[in-house]
């Protein structure tokens, strides 16, 4: 899977009143989105003071997908006015560059993984990759994963340093700075760094051990794809999809779901195109103008889900569509939970191959 | 683009849901007789109030729409017997819910007009639209309230 | 904890063919919760639980195998929405086999986060329900002192309708405190009341969790999502969202059994009992009626009186 980066280079550590001022710094010159505690929980949002970001989070609630791929985007407006019988304009996304601050591995996966489909594949999405370039990516790696987490089982882990440009590893009060890419190298410069000795390299190195080792057992994921080749016509999905509420908020949470719909909508003498994430789950994502539909049941949606997740995306872009950040587990209403879902997977497909070789 | 309320000449935009068999007969009846009525009502004729559903009320409100009228047979004259003994509950629950919610009451508004009542046609439309102009342009649900022109970002 | 006869019991009826199916809950993966668990064989009716992590409307999951012979177990809200279901059409007594429950309300795991200074539920990691009891680390909680804020007020707790009966009885309260918020709502300002309305619907963001939670939605094409003619636009700001539920909820009038499902649904926290207790409040009022007692009853909104509220009409 193309997943995966060089080895980071350690370029030195430094402390979070450093980074702080840094931030102060790149606040100028940057949009920097951040983690920050509101209303009793995090979400990623514009930092207002560098003071402001939620250091010890666990993970945001929310995705940080919204900041390259809005969840409502106007794509573009037309008006007829008594001198312009027509005037169409096209939006032009933000320009500017942004900074997302404080990401975890699993997410800044989770972004290279959505740039495999709208960029970097077969064509550009214009409005993505205009909020999309020039973004710089610094990491936060994850100390605490959650009972929910399975990055692991994507041969990656709360240390992955894929995505990011920068990815900081907490060492105490130091915080050990990688360099990950040369857009890293370059935002580097910025800090204020010191030499790491190895009191505190040790300790980022222990961290690490201990995050990793917080990771809930489970099957390993790479390869799944392969078992999910002979499983269209099994009953498990009918099984696993029966509570299923359709409500969407897994693919709403999800920051590799990037499935959107386009709508016009007239307002008397003008009106407006906008593009709004659309959601597999629901009952009319495939629904055909004719009355037909190809998908008519949760069954069927909830096979679609797990193969373009687990076997389309993989071929197609060589990337799966999920990084195991858990939002999906923790958020759903009735706590259908993917991991049992492809646990079942990799069952019916071991039942399959001992039937076949009777 | 018409943005509401930006302009010193605004007139209240009025959308009146009218039965055909009472309501519409006596709105047909005060334009006979040359009674004098503001202006600011758009008709939609339907069968019977009892066919107006709540999307279309909040809809209309949705769309731009300064206000509402719904008006129908009085209870026991209705041409279909019980339409607007049915819709006589709906809107009734929808009346206080809307204005539980915040929307300024005297937008939306209920009468029972006969064809006979050509000048209670009149009277219904004139104090609705003095109310509605009283209240302003309606921002609140009004689609077109918000500028067109400003980007929608991360919320 | 589900009593052992009642599950011999519908072990019996799944073994016998008497049910094709029953629906009740089995522990879930996230601390203090719990997932619906669809049941088929006998030897699977050691999965089903019952306890105050409880908290889905499993009325929901029946239409689609109206068809069939379905057990369910249901709480006493639960319980009323399938007598609505009846009502309305949609299910029939003879296919049902009710496990009914005297329930003392259902957990919200947004409270215990609070009282355990966490942010989200997944890190309430090891939390278990003792009894009446969330034990969390040292933190020993009374479930009464978490419930879901519906359930403080809640006056319909023993099942309506059951072919078995578990749980305790009880002596139901009055209505007076069930519509305390929405008197409260109703006293503010208008300005207040909008302002409150429109922070309220802020938070949504057009996932239909509510709608897709609640028995009493069940129409082939919502209009939410009908194209012709187009309501809305799936655009989650508003006007939109005001829109979706300002009509879903109006569409509840009447209906509504007051069970909470929505508001606990929904991921955003959107307090949509504030609008649905309304709703439920004026039909009582007006229309002598409260949701789900009597299958033979006609709701509100399906008859009149000649002599109904008429004082709104100009």
């Amino acid at each position: 899977m193309t997943l995966s980066c060089e080895a980071p280079v350690v370029a030195g550590m430094i402390s979070r009143q450093a980074l702080e001022e840094a931030l102060g710094g790149w606040m100028q010159s940057w949009r920097v989105i951040a983690p920050v505690r509101q209303d009793g929980e995090v979400r990623f949002q514009p930092l207002d003071e560098p003071a402001a970001v939620a250091w010890d989070y666990a993970n945001a609630k929310h995705s940080a997908k919204g900041v390259y791929l809005p969840q409502v985007e106007r794509l573009l407006t037309y008006a007829r006015t008594r001198d312009d019988l027509n005037q169409v304009k096209a939006t032009d996304p933000p320009a500017g560059p942004t900074m997302l601050f404080g990401l975890r591995p699993c997410d800044a996966r989770a972004r290279l993984m959505v740039d495999q489909v709208m960029v970097d594949g077969v064509c550009r999405d214009r409005y993505y990759a205009a909020r999309r370039d020039g973004t710089v990516v610094v990491g936060l790696a994850c100390e605490h994963p959650r009972s929910t987490c399975f990055c692991g089982a994507f041969d990656s882990g709360p240390y992955d340093a894929t995505g990011s440009d920068i990815l900081l590893r907490s060492a105490g009060d130091m915080y050990l700075v990688d360099v990950v890419t040369e857009r890293g190298a370059e935002l580097a410069k910025d800090l204020a760094l010191e030499p790491v000795d190895d009191e505190h390299s040790q300790r980022a190195e222990q961290a690490q051990a201990k995050a990793e080792g917080a990771l809930r057992p489970m099957e390993r994921l790479v390869g799944i794809e392969a078992a999910l080749e002979g499983l269209w016509d099994d009953p498990l999905w009918q099984e696993i999809s029966a509570k299923c509420l359709a409500c969407g908020t897994c693919t709403y949470l999800c920051p590799t779901c990037h499935c959107f719909a386009v709508e016009d909508r007239a307002l008397g003498d003008g009106g407006e195109r906008v593009r709004a994430w659309d959601s597999c789950m629901y009952a009319g994502f495939t629904a055909h103008a004719s009355g037909h539909n190809p998908r008519p049941d949760q069954a069927s949606r909830w096979r679609q889900r797990v193969m373009h997740k687990f076997s389309y995306l993989p071929e197609n872009v060589d990337a799966y569509g999920c990084v195991g950040c858990g939002r999906c587990v923790v958020s759903c209403p009735v706590n259908l939970d993917i991991r049992q879902v492809l646990a079942r997977v990799w069952a019916a497909a071991r039942t399959q191959a001992e039937e076949s070789a009777l | 683009m018409s943005i509401a309320g930006e302009s010193t000449n605004w007139e209240p935009k009025i959308l009146a849901f009218l039965c055909n068999w009472c309501s519409y007969a006596g709105a047909d009846l005060a334009g006979t007789s040359r009674i004098q009525y503001p202006p600011n009502v758009r008709v939609i004729r339907v069968p019977c109030s009892g066919r107006v559903n709540p999307l279309h009320i909040v809809s209309a409100l949705r769309q731009g729409a300064d206000g509402v009228l719904v008006s129908g047979c009085h209870p026991g004259d209705c041409h279909y017997l019980s339409g607007n003994l049915y819709a006589r509950r709906r809107f009734a629950l929808l009346q206080r819910y809307l204005t539980y919610l915040g929307i300024e009451p005297g937008r939306v508004q209920f009468s029972w007009v006969s064809a006979s009542e050509g000048g209670r046609f009149a009277e219904v439309v004139t104090e609705v639209t003095e109310a509605v102009r009283a209240l302003g342009p309606a921002k609140r649900l009004n689609v077109r309230a918000e500028s067109i022109v400003a980007p929608m970002e991360l919320s | 904890m589900l009593p052992d006869e009642i599950r011999a019991t519908i072990g019996e009826w799944l073994a016998t063919g008497e049910v094709d199916l029953f629906i009740g809950w089995e522990p879930g993966t996230v601390p203090l919760t719990a997932t619906p668990a669809f049941v088929r064989r006998p030897d699977e009716v050691d999965r089903l639980i019952w306890d105050a992590t409880c908290e889905h409307n499993l009325a929901r999951f029946v239409r689609p195998y109206r068809d069939k012979t379905v057990g369910i177990m249901v709480k006493g809200c639960d319980a009323r929405a399938l007598i609505g279901l009846m009502q309305e059409g949609q299910l029939k007594r003879e296919r049902l086999r009710i496990v009914g429950i005297g329930c003392d309300g259902v957990i919200d795991p947004r409270r215990v986060c609070e009282r355990a200074g966490v942010e989200s539920v997944e890190e309430l990691d090891g939390a278990q329900l003792e009894g009446d009891v969330v034990v969390f680390g040292d933190l020993r909680i009374p479930v009464a002192e978490i419930l879901f804020a519906g359930c403080e007020t809640c006056n319909q707790r023993d099942p309506q309708v059951y072919d078995l009966r578990m749980g305790p009885e009880h002596d139901e309260t009055s209505l007076a405190d069930r519509y305390a918020h929405v008197e409260a709502m109703a006293a503010l300002s208008e300005d207040e009341r909008w302002e409150r309305f429109t922070s309220e619907i802020a938070k949504c963001n057009l996932c239909y969790a509510c709608r897709n939670a609640c028995p009493f939605c069940y129409c082939n094409v919502c209009f939410a999502e009908q194209t012709n003619p187009q309501w809305l636009t799936p655009t989650a700001h508003d006007p939109d969202v005001s829109f979706f539920q300002i009509i879903r909820t109006f569409h509840l009038a009447g209906r509504c059994v007051a069970c909470g499902a929505c508001t606990r649904a929904c991921p955003q926290g959107v307090d949509l009992r504030l609008m649905l207790d309304k709703l439920c409040a004026d039909v009582a009022e007006l229309y002598d009626y409260v949701a789900g007692e009597d299958p033979e009853a006609k709701p509100p909104l399906t008859t009149y009186r000649q002599d109904d509220y008429n004082d709104f009409v100009l």
